[in-house]
């Protein structure tokens, strides 16, 4: 990354490297601890939790329909028997796995797109960005029930809504930063040394914009949990009987006067996720802000 | 200025006639037949009569023959029948939108005014015990999914306390027309509108808040605190005038969601509006009334983002839009 170098090299502050800078400021970040202990504790919880477990997944029990928290199981069954902690912890893997995926392929995405627009310019740059518009204009919400729709459910169709919902955020930023950039000297030296065109634009610039795509990913994927418990509340999303903590929500919101705990549960782990993307986001985009040399709290 | 908004009122026909040709391929390809719904209940149907209907309806067209058709009545301004209810698709969607207005333009004066009090508040006491706690809150509220905030409400106030029904917009057991009628209506009516207030005041309170402390930096306040001010007076006079132009415009952007409701919270509720109505004709393939109102929604949308623009224009003598 010599080109950062040489954006650095303007400002005294980032004489210790843009990265380890951004490193050192992240590590001063309080909130970034609090965030970080539940985005651990949540991947701890949904990828080894289920085996600690003694109960399967789909173990139904019909004398035990309904309980309330016990020892045996520590926050209760639903109306079939099935244990809640066991269900709550597989559904998580589907609600992280859709955020991890959506937030990450967003971002590749919706990178790629803004750096190509940004820098060829012209009408495919007017072309790009009159996409993204549209998606902007149509409220989220229809595009989600309309999409689910014609898709159906399931995992794999969720992601690719929400990835095609999701890349736009990115590609505006991604164009943003080429803009600022593209008529700056060392793009200039890099086209008379004869670097391609991808090569300009995948060695130089876009590095250069990785510090808001980042930032992005991580808000992506909260957002995209928070889009995909939206719908599987709905109905439209992951189809019982694999649990999600949208659907989890939605079958015990039917017992709401019986067992309002079962409603509570999954609801406060959809926010603790949100809360860990949300807070890792907030303090990734303190950590690189570059007109920022102190971060505050 | 005319030149500026006619130029951007053109520029709307394109889009609005983008989007609706998207949404009405997209809502083409949704699964189930159209005629299915109408035919379910009729016995000794033969193969020749469901041809015969497909031809009459216009269901054997090519999709883009049917948007044209489509098109071509709305202009007319009729927008067609409902599948499901067999009724104008207009009677199906006027009570929805009562509905919806009723509720919406209640949370959004409730919500944006407290936001915008507390949005204040945080700013001239930045960095105070009060201001951490609200933005901790502000930021708390933002994590909250709505339909789990509405369900918890549901569960503290309807469930443990029966202050409030738990859904819909009428008790079975009153009289229409009388006033515990009308204390029954408000009583349904509390709880959505507290979510949504709720949700109002997590987007709006941030905004303020940011929105004043940016203009309390600049250099003109100080001046007028060096001419012998009141903090009243620079803060409630100079300040505000400012901090408010891009809290207005946020407001109007967010405006269409009167129109359009909210499909979470309305489906947690049962409240019978636009939002739920969305929902629930996506769901049933009830085409008509879903097109005409994502058409209504994207209207009010291009509408107020249009609107939001002028009044960034209009409320800020540094803003002139170029021809």
């Amino acid at each position: 990354m010599r080109e950062n170098k040489m954006v650095g090299a303007n400002s005294t502050k980032l004489a210790a490297g843009y990265w380890p800078t951004v490193w050192r400021r992240f590590r001063q970040h309080r909130v970034a601890y609090v965030g970080l202990f539940f985005f651990f504790a949540l991947i701890l919880l949904v990828v080894v939790g289920p085996y600690l477990v003694l109960y399967r997944l789909d173990q139904i029990s019909l004398s035990e329909r309904m309980h309330g928290p016990s020892l045996s199981h520590w926050f209760g069954t639903d109306e079939l028997g099935r244990d809640t902690w066991v269900r709550i912890m597989y559904g998580g893997r589907v609600s992280l796995i859709v955020g991890l995926t959506v937030g990450f392929s967003t971002v590749l995405i919706g990178g790629l797109v803004g750096v190509v627009a940004g820098y060829v310019g012209g009408r495919l740059d007017n072309i790009l960005m009159r996409i993204v518009d549209i998606i902007y204009t149509i409220p989220r919400i229809v595009l989600l029930l309309v999409l689910s729709k014609v898709a159906g459910p399931g995992l794999v169709n969720i992601v690719i809504i929400l990835v095609a919902l999701e890349w736009t955020n990115a590609a505006r930023l991604a164009r943003g930063a080429v803009l600022s950039y593209r008529e700056q000297e060392f793009v200039l030296a890099a086209q008379c040394l004869g670097a391609s065109r991808w090569r300009i634009m995948l060695r130089h610039l876009l590095p250069n914009a990785l510090a808001p795509l980042i930032v992005a990913a991580t808000l992506d994927a909260g957002a995209a949990i928070r889009a995909e418990t939206t719908l599987s509340f709905l109905g439209l999303g992951i189809q019982p009987p694999t649990p999600s903590w949208g659907n989890l929500l939605t079958n015990a919101s039917t017992n709401i006067f019986i067992a309002p705990l079962q409603v509570f549960l999954p609801g406060l782990f959809i926010f603790f996720a949100l809360m860990s993307f949300n807070l890792l986001g907030d303090a990734l985009r303190d950590a690189m802000d570059p007109r920022l040399t102190q971060v505050r709290r | 200025m005319l030149h500026y908004v006619s130029k951007r009122l053109l520029e709307m026909v394109p889009l609005l006639l983008f989007i609706s040709g998207l949404i009405y391929l997209l809502l083409y390809l949704m699964p189930g037949d159209p005629l299915y719904s109408m035919l379910e209940d009729v016995p000794h149907l033969r193969p020749e009569d469901y041809e015969r209907l497909r031809k009459l309806y216009g269901l054997d067209d090519p999709v883009y023959v049917q948007y044209w058709k489509w098109l071509w009545q709305v202009i007319q301004l009729n927008p067609g029948y409902s599948r499901e209810y067999g009724q104008p698709a207009m009677d199906v969607i006027l009570p929805a939108l009562k509905n919806t207005l009723v509720l919406t333009v209640a949370a959004v004066i409730i919500g944006k005014s407290i936001a915008i009090a507390l949005g204040i508040f945080s700013a001239i006491r930045q960095y105070s015990l009060w201001d951490y706690v609200l933005t901790v809150l502000t930021f708390i509220g933002y994590c909250i999914p709505g339909f789990w905030l509405a369900l918890m409400m549901i569960i503290l106030f309807a469930v443990k306390l029966g202050w409030f029904p738990t859904s819909g917009i009428i008790s079975p057991d009153v009289v229409p027309g009388t006033w515990t009628a009308t204390l029954d209506w408000i009583k349904h009516l509390i709880l959505p509108i507290a979510v949504l207030a709720i949700s109002e005041i997590i987007q709006v309170q941030r905004y303020m808040r940011s929105s004043l402390l940016e203009v309390l930096r600049q250099d003109y306040l100080t001046t007028a605190r060096a001419k012998g001010l009141s903090e009243r007076a620079v803060v409630g006079r100079h300040a505000l005038k400012n901090a408010l132009i891009p809290v207005v415009t946020i407001i109007a952007i967010t405006m269409p969601r009167v129109i359009g409701g909210s499909t979470v919270v309305e489906t947690v509720f049962g409240y019978p509006g636009i939002g739920r109505l969305l929902y629930v004709s996506i769901m049933g393939n009830d085409f008509v009334v879903a097109m005409t109102v994502v058409m209504l929604i994207a209207l009010t949308v291009v509408a107020f983002n249009l609107l939001a623009d002028i009044l960034y224009g209009w409320l800020d003598p540094r803003i002139r839009y170029q021809d």
